[in-house]
């Protein structure tokens, strides 16, 4: 009997649950229809990274960290659609006529998320930090040309001499020499609290989960909570000094990138980044009303080419490289269109970029390849399809490219191809990003390698193009990756940094692109549209490059 | 059964220590480091080089597994590096969420696979018995997480009735039992992709055991008493195959970690899962070795649980152990 009475209670168990998990789904249904006039108070932003929960802009390194960042911590200035700067935090700023100091002047009813008002000193204490030895961040290179910093650094001054606080609201930058950057290096960095952060020792920063997790800023939202691996949510913040926000609630949440077109169907989302879904996957949703937004991304793809080889530094060939491959079927075939094939180290629509028709494009055209080569005296002797030299040296290379994107990994494919075609053989290897980094980095060990790179939000191509930049030492890291040295561009590059004024630079620039172009120390391949899918009854929504948050204050959710 | 179970834990921990040493070899011989992510152009290298060193990244390996043992031992899993918070204060808010995942999965395909596996083995090498059979196969064979996408694309997109990431309502701050609601709402996908192919495995084995236990000879006296198949089935074949049941379904728990990892990054749950992918994705070895220890704990204890019940109802396993 008992056993009769345990059966039927797991008959009753078993058959209670299928029903309720039928009823939930009913209700569920029922629910969401009615949440669809819900939304207007909240709008939901969807990143693939989940946050780490670092929100210092001393400290984070995480892109969605410093995404939040960006909204909690207003900077001096911003970065407007152009690339200019504007104002932000401080009402008014100002170049000495040297051009080695800049004043800023602090907008006077900025106050932190607790009340309290945001001075010039809490201007002084973020660069003073970053500037201190015991500091765990990695910024000093920020402040590193002012006056006194680095005796401030060496622990031989107990302050930046270059760092002077006028008044309450008024503070002054004096650098050692003229340097481009420094406007966007200090007027776009986020301003943190000095009565917050003051008590807790530099090396005890990184331990502050608490203080991390829940961060005070001067910023248009407050974040209010924080779920590890799910969502952050901030609250309009309520005295924000450019007025309060018109919506109450902003969220950050944590996607799966191939469920995007799902969970906007289903009213979870109404932003997110989708320069990875197919168009065919964006049309529906367009359709149905939600609205593309398209721009240039500050990333690109190249194939890096080892200089230090003497096999490299036959300009001929290096530029057949270019010349074999259709750059634009690329990005028609691979990309939708949705990019552009770049020829300089300069972003497609930035300032610095040189005119149409400065550059040479390297078009398409496999046959001047072919005469490049044989200009060199690469020539198929043995009727292999591979050149060889008068030495019987062939025209053979790995290419290393990184595991992180499919799309690269399909254009190189197309690279492959297209170099056979021209007798060109190589053999492709695809790696963990980590090691890649390791090889062609640090220990400079590599022929050929397919990665992406990024543009700073200054263009200054010191970094990466300059060549006291490149590093020919095993294990140690350059960005010059390929060791690429010329005088012309080392020279306009240093022009160009001793002056604040865009219109010099400008012309600087241009020296550097032609160059480039003209020596192809990288085949340049293409980026990659930036794109914003977004609810069509959000309003005021202006991302660029740079500042996807442009002007969030006044973003509004219609009904 | 005292001696037996003392050898059997003894074994765990040589077991743990053994899982310890091997991931500590594999993660540490990955290329790359912990501080990879972090460097930009203008980092200093120096500045790189003394965090690694205070890391201990430049020990003789063997050295940095004896360190971490030690801090281990006094109870310290040591700081996550792309966290910036403690491994065990993690790991404790998150392996909440994995368990209610998991005990959830357990409960639900454990009632279900039992019944269909019985119902299977009553109606052996009928038609029902064969497309019971095909179905458990899919079950069993077809990919976790292309299973997930498929119910994301069918009920979130096509039909749109339930929530398909996450674990709460976003900006809604529920209490109570309207907190218990919404969460029990955006189980219903994950629990249901992580059920399905622990059901169908589980009703094979069922199934199989039962058909076994039904050509016993004591089946026979029960039938030839008079009992119906049905009754012979629940009074004594049940309680019979139910010893090798009970082993089977603690060692399953294993599973259902195991397959919560690509479950709730599919799903976006915050749980010991999706932990460990962001760990492993940012070398965060501190973090990684955390939630490796924990997770060996929990599978060797399961087992040894599974020894221990199999000892005490089968005296014969533990002689010859």
């Amino acid at each position: 009997m008992k056993k009769r009475i345990i059966s039927v209670l797991i008959a009753i168990t078993m058959s209670s649950t299928m029903l309720t998990g039928c009823g939930s789904k009913n209700g569920e249904a029922e629910k969401s229809k009615s949440s669809g006039d819900k939304v207007k108070n909240k709008i939901v932003y969807a990143t693939t990274t989940a946050p780490a929960g670092t929100f210092n802009p001393l400290l984070a390194y995480m892109g969605s960290d410093g995404a939040i960042d960006s909204i909690v911590f207003p900077s001096l200035l911003q970065m407007k659609q152009d690339g200019s700067l504007e104002p932000y935090l401080a009402e008014t700023y100002e170049v000495s006529k040297d051009q080695k100091t800049i004043t800023f002047k602090l907008k006077d009813n900025a106050k932190w998320h607790d009340g309290k008002k945001v001075t010039a000193e809490d201007v002084a204490f973020t660069f003073l930090t970053m500037a201190h030895k015991d500091f765990p961040g990695t910024d000093f290179n920020k402040v590193g040309r002012l006056v006194g910093a680095k005796e401030y650094h060496e622990g031989k001054a107990d302050s930046i001499k270059g760092l002077q606080i006028i008044d309450e609201h008024t503070i002054k930058f004096d650098f050692t020499e003229i340097y481009a950057p420094a406007l966007m290096q200090i007027g776009v960095y986020g301003i943190i609290p000095k009565h917050i952060w003051e008590p807790i020792p530099y090396a005890e920063w990184e331990k502050k989960t608490e203080m991390l997790n829940n961060p005070i800023g001067c910023g248009p939202y407050k974040v209010t909570k924080y779920e590890s691996g799910q969502y952050v949510e901030l609250d309009a913040f309520d005295e924000f000094f450019g007025g309060k926000p018109k919506t109450p609630k902003f969220i950050f949440k944590v996607v799966n990138g191939d469920a995007i077109t799902s969970e906007f169907k289903s009213g979870n989302i109404d932003i997110a980044g989708v320069k990875d879904l197919r168009k065919s996957e964006i049309e529906p949703l367009e359709k149905q009303g939600y609205k593309l937004i398209s721009y240039d991304d500050d990333m690109y793809q190249y194939v890096g080419i080892n200089m230090r080889m003497p096999i490299f530094q036959d300009k001929n060939l290096r530029q057949a490289f270019m010349h074999a491959v259709d750059r634009k079927l690329i990005v028609n075939k691979l990309l939708e269109g949705r990019g552009s094939v770049i020829n300089a180290p300069f972003m497609a629509n930035g300032w610095a970029n040189p005119a149409e028709g400065v550059l040479n494009e390297y078009k398409y055209d496999p046959e001047k390849a072919k005469s490049l080569l044989e200009a060199s005296g690469w020539v198929d002797k043995d009727g292999d399809g591979i050149r060889e030299n008068a030495e019987g040296k062939k025209l053979q290379f790995t290419m290393r490219c990184s595991n992180d994107s499919k799309t690269r990994e399909k254009a190189i494919m197309i690279v492959q191809e297209s170099w056979k075609k021209v007798g060109i053989d190589i053999k492709v290897s695809v790696e963990e990003d980590a090691k890649m980094a390791e090889d062609c980095i640090y220990n400079h060990e590599f022929e050929l390698y397919a990665l992406n790179c990024y543009f700073g939000k200054d263009p200054d191509p010191y970094f990466w193009w300059h060549s006291s930049s490149a590093s020919d030492k095993k294990g140690v890291g350059s960005f010059n990756f390929g060791s690429y040295k010329n005088k012309v561009v080392d020279e306009n590059i240093e022009k160009a940094l001793g002056t604040l004024k865009q219109d010099e630079r400008v012309n600087y620039y241009e020296k550097v692109a032609k160059q480039i172009n003209e020596d192809v120390p990288m085949m340049f391949l293409y980026t990659q549209n930036k794109e914003m899918l977004h609810n069509s009854k959000l309003s005021g929504f202006e991302p660029s490059t740079f500042n996807t948050f442009y002007n969030i204050s006044n973003w509004v959710m219609g009904v | 059964m005292l001696k037996y179970f003392f050898k059997r834990l003894s074994v765990s921990i040589g077991v743990i220590l053994g899982v310890t040493m091997i991931i500590f070899a594999i993660i540490r011989l990955q290329p790359g480091n912990p501080y990879l992510n972090m460097v930009k152009y203008d980092t200093d290298p120096d500045f790189l080089e003394q965090r690694l060193n205070d890391l201990g990244y430049y020990d003789p390996l063997p050295v940095q597994y004896l360190k971490w043992l030690g801090r281990v031992v006094k109870g310290d899993l040591g700081y996550s590096i792309h966290f910036r918070t403690s491994v065990s204060k993690l790991i404790k808010d998150r392996i909440g969420n994995t368990l209610l995942l998991a005990i959830a999965s357990f409960v639900f395909s454990t009632i279900l696979a039992i019944f269909i596996g019985v119902f299977s083995a009553e109606r052996s090498r009928s038609i029902w018995d064969y497309i019971i059979t095909i179905i458990s196969f899919m079950g069993v064979s077809i990919p976790v997480f292309f299973f997930g996408l498929l119910l994301i694309k069918l009920f979130g997109y096509d039909l749109n009735i339930v929530p398909i990431s996450g674990m709460t309502t976003l900006g809604e701050h529920y209490t109570g039992i309207y907190k218990v609601i919404d969460v029990a709402k955006h189980m219903i996908l994950p629990v249901f992709v992580l059920s399905i192919t622990q059901t169908a495995s589980l009703v094979r084995y069922t199934r199989s055991s039962i058909l076994d236990v039904l050509q016993q000879d004591y089946m026979r006296t029960a039938r030839s008493k008079g009992l119906t198949t049905r009754k012979a089935i629940w009074k004594h074949g049940f309680r019979n195959s139910l010893i090798s049941i009970i082993t089977v379904l603690c060692m399953r728990l294993p599973d259902l970690l195991s397959g919560a990892l690509i479950v709730e990054t599919v799903f976006i749950w915050p749980g010991i899962g999706s932990l460990n992918y962001q760990a492993i994705l940012n070398q965060d070895y501190p973090l990684i070795m955390g939630i490796a220890l924990v997770m060996a704990i929990i599978i060797i204890l399961c087992n040894l649980a599974a020894d221990i019940l199999y000892a005490m109802a089968n005296p014969r396993i533990r002689i010859g152990g």
